[in-house]
């Protein structure tokens, strides 16, 4: 962003950057793992680029597509030590590891799989007293880099993980009580296939190993997929005990093992004729995801629908990831100048002064994908404004009733409190309401009101309040 | 010309250069098709953004102090949304 301005365009670089590295980095790990297999690497890093998953977080701002080229590279920098002999490389693949755990809160839970299974096996073999001291070197390594981040940050982060996998957003982010149960676990391994090869290369995977098997008629084995297969396992289990419902995009970063598995298959078939029907299937299939989510049409469930493995079991997800986050906003023209109104009125507030050591808070609630805290946010930083916001998070009505005073102590921290409507109101505008309604109305209100609300094209309005100065009785509303 | 050996680093650079370019320009096609071109960024995305732009201003502001500062207190792994004010 230094030498290409201050644009989406300069952010948004970072993700063909991560494609590169996330390629590169599954060839080299793959031949790495499959030496004597000059195509198997490639074949699985083009297969796994064109998974609906994979392309859909390779084409918008977010953590998860860098964070699985970091993944990626972690695991060809571990594989290259050599089973921890080699001491630079160890190092390497140690702050690798911890800048993975920073590219992504909980990052480290993906890595877990891979790195237990790596040192058990590197472990069994002399030198075992080298080789451990190389992996604790590293694995210090990588825990002093994270602990940059997480250290400071460590309270919140539970107190976060905990209320959306078996807190009061539990049910709203986890889909119940509690993120761990079985429910969750069909869940997420259905959609770890479904956003990743589909359920068509699934079972074209299943089919190409009976053929393999069949033909040499004997159950092949690898000790390798073996290792990979547990390494999985150990990530999955990770994944589910503090994982939220997103679909399979949680395990973005490891589905590598999956294209790796169909690739596999296919390529252990001994017949050429044979080999070469189920890969060219394979590549059909790869063809079709890249045509449908680019070309084609914007398909795909609700995530919360299929949490069953019948009769709702979609076999892909083709799901435009955009469309489905911005909804109708997106057909509305020049949408991100009505947030300048906004910025300008708190702007023109006396309690919007600030300062170098404290910048102005702003509560923006809104549920609006593009009318929200963070574009807020953007317009202001961008205007070289020093303001701090929060917005209130989803809760049950109930669970807001509940919180209602503890939330409301948060919002009293702030200076501008700005409150979007909908007609009819929908379930956050009502929780909002619960907790700011009593701050913004009555005779003991904290917040008066700035002019009349702004209205925005498709109907909502967003009304500005501002802190009433510390003083036995509020203000009448301007 | 001679064809790189595709156990080489470089046979594996090519490659990843040639996948991302590809899939660069599908992206490009596909943003222009749904329309998230012409609006702003949503939800996280603007989030991070924003504090990208947070960050930047920080390094500008501070040096590397100011890089550290906004490292652990605006980084964004956790979402915005449940961080306490810095004042509370």
């Amino acid at each position: 962003m230094f030498p290409l301005g201050e644009t989406r365009c300069a952010a948004e670089l970072v993700l063909p950057i991560a494609t590169f590295v996330l390629v590169l980095s599954t060839v080299r790990a793959v031949a790495l793992l499959y030496p004597e297999s000059r195509w198997t690497p490639y074949a699985t890093a083009a297969f796994l680029c064109v998974f609906p998953a994979a392309l859909s977080q390779s084409r918008i701002y977010l953590f998860e597509w860098p964070f699985a080229a970091s993944v990626a590279a972690t695991c060809w920098a571990m594989l290259a030590t050599d089973r921890f002999t080699n001491f630079p490389r160890s190092l390497v693949f140690g702050i690798a590891a911890g800048i993975t755990a920073l590219v992504r809160a909980g990052g480290p839970a993906l890595l877990t799989g891979p790195c237990l299974v790596y040192a058990a096996v590197a472990l069994r073999e002399a030198p075992r007293g080298r080789k451990a001291l190389n992996l604790g070197i590293a694995a210090a390594a990588g825990v002093a880099v994270a602990a940059t981040w997480y250290l400071p940050n460590l309270t919140t982060f539970l107190e976060y993980i905990h209320q959306v996998t078996y807190g009061d957003q539990a049910s709203l982010f986890a889909g119940g009580s509690s993120a761990f149960s079985w429910d969750n676990a069909l869940y997420t391994f259905q959609w770890y296939w479904v956003d990743g090869a589909g359920i068509p290369a699934a079972a074209l995977m299943l089919a190409a190993y009976a053929t393999a098997c069949a033909m040499e008629r004997r159950w092949i084995l690898s000790a390798r997929m073996g290792a990979l297969f547990v390494a999985f396992a150990i990530v999955f289990v990770a994944v589910i005990a503090v994982a939220q419902r997103a679909g399979g995009v949680l395990l973005l970063a490891i589905m590598g093992i999956q294209s790796l598995a169909v690739v596999r298959a296919v390529a252990i078939v001994p017949r050429p004729a044979a080999r070469g029907g189920f890969a060219l299937a394979a590549a059909l299939l790869a063809i079709h995801h890249l045509y449908a989510m680019t070309f084609g049409f914007a398909v795909g469930r609700d995530r919360s629908e299929g949490t069953g493995p019948f009769p709702t079991f979609p076999l892909w997800n083709h799901r435009n990831l955009y469309v489905g986050v911005a909804g109708p906003a997106r057909q509305e023209k020049a949408l991100g100048e009505w947030m300048s109104q906004i910025v300008d009125r708190i702007e023109a507030l006396p309690v919007a002064k600030e300062t170098i050591d404290r910048p102005v808070q702003v509560c923006f609630n809104a549920d609006n994908p593009i009318f929200q805290l963070h574009t807020l946010r953007i317009e202001a930083t961008l205007r070289h404004h020093n303001w701090h916001g929060i917005q209130l998070f989803w809760l049950p009505l109930e669970a807001a009733r509940k919180r209602q005073a503890e939330l409301q102590e948060r919002v009293l921290l702030m200076d501008v409190l700005v409150n979007r409507t909908t007609k009819p109101p929908s379930e956050y505008d009502k929780v909002v309401a619960i907790i700011t309604g009593p701050l913004v109305e009555g005779a003991s209100r904290r917040f008066t009101q700035v002019g009349e609300p702004v209205r925005f094209p498709n109907g909502d309005e967003y009304t500005i309040y501002q802190r009433i100065p510390d003083s036995s009785s509020p203000s009448k509303p301007r | 010309m001679r064809v790189p050996n595709p156990a080489s680093l470089r046979f594996a650079v090519l490659f990843s250069l040639a996948a991302s370019a590809i899939l660069a320009v599908l992206w490009q096609s596909a943003a222009a098709r749904e329309g998230s071109r012409g609006q702003p960024l949503t939800w996280d995305s603007a989030g991070f953004f924003a504090d990208a732009l947070v960050i930047k201003r920080c390094i500008e502001g501070d040096g590397l102090r100011g890089f550290w500062h906004a490292w652990v207190h605006v980084s964004p792994t956790t979402p915005r949304s449940c961080r306490r004010s810095p004042h509370s």
